[in-house]
């Protein structure tokens, strides 16, 4: 049966390792697919997740739960990709066309009178390109849309205030839409 | 296309916007998060702005894109490879009998009460209310009254007396429970 957080959290401080099984479960996914965008596809992918959740389970004492177990969590994660320092920019550069294929989804929905007919391509694109993106923008964005997170949430993990956490998504948006949609200057002079 | 520096026509109390505050909330404008009067203002300016009406489709596509990107699971041996690495043993399940242990062991603190409540309440309560009658006799000759614990005063007193025992014994059984 699935613990609530406040008893899960209480079970993990007193080293349960049936409870750390648990939040292992609870967020290994959201973990993983924070670091590929963060980093894009790479082998060591699974190795730095199971990174975050021995820092996670090592840093649980001094956890005084001001925030979120989860804020908590992405933050860990967010840092050590941070510091982890192996950039997006390089990887992608050598990101293997089958890993190009797996972020490419053919059931994408097409707008009629869209001008962008080809979107599955578009989508492969947006996969190689966001992983170069400067690092605060990707954080927020990543953030924003990786897990539908507020704004509220996004400035906890990122420790910014709610009105920069608004401005990185946009200029993080406008930066992918300048390389992705090239032909279109909109808002990146702004 | 509409200039960049006038703003539109105030159309039915809307709000005046330039094309660049327009180009700022679009992607508000698509999530439904601007008040009534700005969203009109807006709706109307993508009517007769070409380059905004643009700059909302490529909002459009690019939000459905970033919204749509793969979903990666994680090896089914994921967790146990974390367990691992932290030197933990891979727990098989909670077990029937563990279970009912651990729900046991939640209401044991107010199941020990009641217990001692069944078995000696009786005895408890003559014990404590003889002690009770002695502390106000004590205290009603100290103040020259004699008849103290037949008083309104000493019932009102023990009546509450009895409700905080009984909220300390909820809050403790309460506690015990929630510790688990």
């Amino acid at each position: 049966m699935a613990l609530a957080e406040d008893e899960l959290l209480r079970r993990l401080r007193r080293s349960d390792a049936r409870a750390f099984a648990q939040l292992v479960d609870n967020y290994k996914d959201m973990v993983i697919n924070l670091i590929v965008r963060m980093r894009g596809i790479a082998e060591d992918t699974e190795d730095l997740a199971q990174e975050v959740f021995l820092r996670v389970w090592k840093g649980l004492p001094e956890f005084r739960g001001d925030a979120k177990l989860s804020t908590w969590i992405y933050r860990i994660t967010i840092n050590l990709c941070i510091a982890e320092g192996k950039t997006a920019r390089a990887r992608a550069q050598f990101l293997p066309a089958e890993d190009v294929a797996l972020w490419s989804h053919p059931s994408m929905h097409t707008e009629s009178g869209n001008p962008y007919s080809e979107e599955a391509p578009l989508k492969a694109r947006l996969a190689r390109l966001i992983p170069q993106m400067p690092e605060k923008y990707r954080t927020a964005v990543t953030l924003y849309y990786l897990k539908n997170l507020s704004y509220f949430e996004i400035g906890e993990i990122m420790d910014i205030p709610m009105g920069t956490v608004k401005s990185y998504l946009f200029r993080g948006k406008a930066w992918l839409r300048e390389r992705l949609l090239p032909n279109e200057p909109t808002v990146e002079r702004l | 296309m509409a200039s960049r520096e006038t703003p539109p026509e105030r159309a039915n109390g809307g709000a005046i916007m330039t094309h660049d505050e327009a180009l700022t909330r679009l992607p508000d404008f698509l999530y439904g998060n601007l008040s009534r009067d700005e969203h009109q203002t807006i709706a109307l300016m993508l009517e007769t702005d070409s380059e905004l009406r643009r700059a909302y489709e490529e909002e459009k596509l690019l939000d459905g894109l970033l919204r749509t990107q793969k979903w990666i699971h994680a090896r089914p041996d994921f967790t146990t490879h974390v367990l691992a690495r932290a030197g933990l043993p891979v727990p098989h399940g909670e077990t029937v009998l563990e279970g009912f242990l651990e729900r046991l062991s939640a209401y044991a603190p107010i199941g020990t009460l009641a217990v001692v409540v069944l078995f000696y309440g009786e005895a408890i309560g003559t014990r404590l209310w003889s002690m009770w009658r002695g502390v106000l006799d004590w205290a009603g000759t100290a103040v020259g009254v004699s008849s103290l614990h037949t008083s309104p005063a000493f019932a009102a007193t023990s009546l509450a007396l009895l409700t905080v025992a009984v909220v300390i014994s909820f809050e403790l059984g309460r506690r015990g429970q929630s510790s688990f």
